[in-house]
């Protein structure tokens, strides 16, 4: 992985889902989706290395956990197929197993993943909740981190371990709705800037407690700032400066920084790939959005490294063959010379047969071999 | 009088709210008919929603388009006078399916639809096909439209539409589909009217099925 990341030829291109424990790792161990949500963390460690000691890919994709005294701060209903996670008066909403901030969340008692219910804050409340920066010792000392330490603890010797930060605009859509902040971009543009810029701080806060726990590589996932929802001069006024910062400090870290953008990046690719990223992951094509990976690693060359978008939606729920043939494809296309990574364009989802991921991994290492010509 | 009824349509297509805003109060201050304003913002949003077709304009452009027009009619519906109702295109009652809690297509769905001359009657989200045939029963719609996020929760779209034949609703409705799952194809499969890929063509196809 590391050598990849360093835009070297490693011996076979490494494979490294994004693979969310929640999803398909609970399938694997024979859990429901809200049984791992609702779970303690000895509990998701081992869902999360169950699937990793059985398909032995090139990392664990960690996250950041609940604060230790997380069911105080909430009041879990049970609405008879569901459970609905809110806050209690007065308390930030804590997601379990997530670490964004939001108005509430929906877990289905079957297998349907849980859904979080956009916020409603106001610009001016939200402005004045992100003004309370958590320092990363309190992040930390919340047992926030407590999750990355235990896996870090178990194979991080052996594997590396990464964790999601997110980035400020998805947040800050995240906080206020979308349409709430799409029309503040025109409406209260300052305001606007002031919470992205907050949102900032507190995931530089994160980042330092993730790497201090144990992360040796950290995904930073940014959604809602592609051109299939806001014009490419607001991606430059709003979410680039911010995601171009966030990296940078990051980076400051001293762990490789992925830069997962979601949505449609072509008409703005040029810019996304000034953030000085170490790699840059994109999502699969989707209705309405095609996402060319040559044309994206004609634009990268030797800047950053490239993971690849397998197609986790369909492709990789379908037919093993068809999944050998893309896997094929793809590291021809994009593979040679080094900085290359085998990803997935969005997480793996809950019911993705064992097989198809063996599939996968199997054609990558079988493909993806080094030297490759040019 | 044309010059201002301009303007505002200007506003509109420039993403100027504050402006918009400002002219529609003023259209009431020199007592231009409202309707016709109305008119003009509709027009407005027309040229916009044709950019976003065309990829000239994006999703934000679309919403803040919407919202505009929306507080600018509120201004003007103040001043339209009692017998000369504002007259829409058709009746849709739209929500998000049972199981999905997603809201952000089907509320700019909603909106494009109303800005664009519909009634609509929003159920909003997690919506049983029980209520969605009670809704149709009571207002009778000439459109129902079904929004799913999830790949998971949109077979529940076929469980309303069961529903409707069941109580011999089916054929008094037109049902409308989308969602970022769904397509066409699915559209067809389920036994529904009409498919859309977005708001803009979800405007399409209600006035393409209503022949308005």
């Amino acid at each position: 992985m590391l050598t990849a990341l360093n835009l070297e030829e490693p011996d076979i291109v490494p494979v490294a889902p994004y693979i969310y424990g929640r999803e398909y790792p609970s399938k694997l161990f024979g859990l429901k989706i809200s049984d791992y949500v609702l779970g303690d963390i000895q509990l998701r460690a081992k869902v999360l290395l169950n699937s990793y000691r059985m398909h032995r890919y090139d990392w664990v994709f960690a996250g950041m956990n609940e604060p230790k005294n997380w069911r105080e701060k909430v009041r879990i209903e049970d609405h008879g197929n569901h459970y609905v996670v809110v806050p209690k008066r007065d308390q930030e909403a804590v997601v379990p197993g997530q670490h964004r901030r939001v108005g509430g969340w929906v877990v289905p008692k079957d297998n349907n993943a849980p859904q979080y219910v956009m916020g409603d804050l106001k610009i001016e409340e939200a402005v004045k909740q992100l003004s309370d920066i958590e320092d990363y010792e309190s992040i930390l000392k919340s047992g926030r981190c407590e999750l990355i330490k235990l896996l870090s603890k178990k194979v991080g010797k052996e594997v590396l371990i990464a964790a999601e930060i997110d980035d400020a605009f998805g947040e800050a859509c995240t906080r206020l709705g979308l349409s709430e902040t799409l029309v503040n971009l025109y409406k209260k543009p300052n305001l606007m800037k002031k919470i992205l810029r907050l949102i900032n701080t507190q995931y530089v806060e994160e980042g330092k407690a993730v790497v201090e726990a144990g992360v040796e590589v950290i995904w930073l996932c940014t959604v809602l700032s592609g051109t299939d929802i806001i014009s490419p001069k607001q991606f430059e006024e709003f979410a680039l400066p911010y995601i171009r910062s966030e990296v940078e400090e990051l980076r400051r870290l001293g762990v490789p920084v992925i830069l997962y953008f979601c949505g449609d990046p072509m008409l703005i690719l040029d810019k996304i790939l000034t953030c000085n990223a170490g790699a840059y992951a994109f999502e699969e094509n989707k209705k309405k959005i095609e996402v060319d990976l040559v044309k994206i690693k004609e634009a990268v060359k030797d800047r950053a490294c490239l993971f690849g978008n397998f197609d986790a939606v369909h492709t990789l729920r379908g037919d093993p063959r068809r999944i050998e043939e893309n896997v094929k494809e793809m590291i021809e296309n994009v593979a040679p010379s080094g900085g290359f990574i085998m990803g997935t364009g969005s997480p793996v989802m809950y019911d993705t047969p064992p097989e198809n991921i063996d599939a996968m991994i199997s054609a990558t290492r079988r493909f993806g071999r080094y030297p490759k010509k040019t | 009088m044309n010059r201002i009824l301009d303007e505002l349509r200007d506003a509109l297509v420039g993403y100027d709210t504050e402006k918009v805003i400002k002219i529609s109060k003023e259209i009431l201050d020199v007592q231009i008919d409202p309707l016709r304003a109305i008119e003009k913002l509709t027009e407005g949003i027309r040229i916009v929603g044709d950019k976003f077709e065309r990829g000239e304009a994006f999703l934000s452009e679309l919403i803040i388009t919407a919202e505009a027009m929306k507080e600018a009619v509120a201004i003007l519906e103040t001043a339209i006078p009692k017998g000369k109702s504002k007259k829409y295109l058709g009746k849709v009652v739209l929500g998000t399916v049972e199981g999905d809690i997603h809201d952000l297509g089907k509320n700019i769905v909603a909106t494009m639809l109303s800005v664009s001359g519909f009634e609509v009657f929003d159920l909003g989200v997690n919506v049983s096909a029980l209520t969605f045939v009670e809704k149709v029963r009571e207002t009778k719609p000439d459109i129902l439209a079904l929004s799913a996020l999830v790949t998971t929760t949109m077979t529940k779209m076929r469980d309303v539409i069961v529903a409707l034949e069941k109580v011999g609703l089916r054929k008094k409705v037109k049902v409308i589909v989308g969602g970022a799952p769904v397509t066409r194809d699915w559209a067809n499969e389920i036994g529904a009217d009409g498919y859309a890929a977005d708001a803009v063509g979800a405007v399409a196809i209600a006035k393409k099925l209503l022949k308005v």
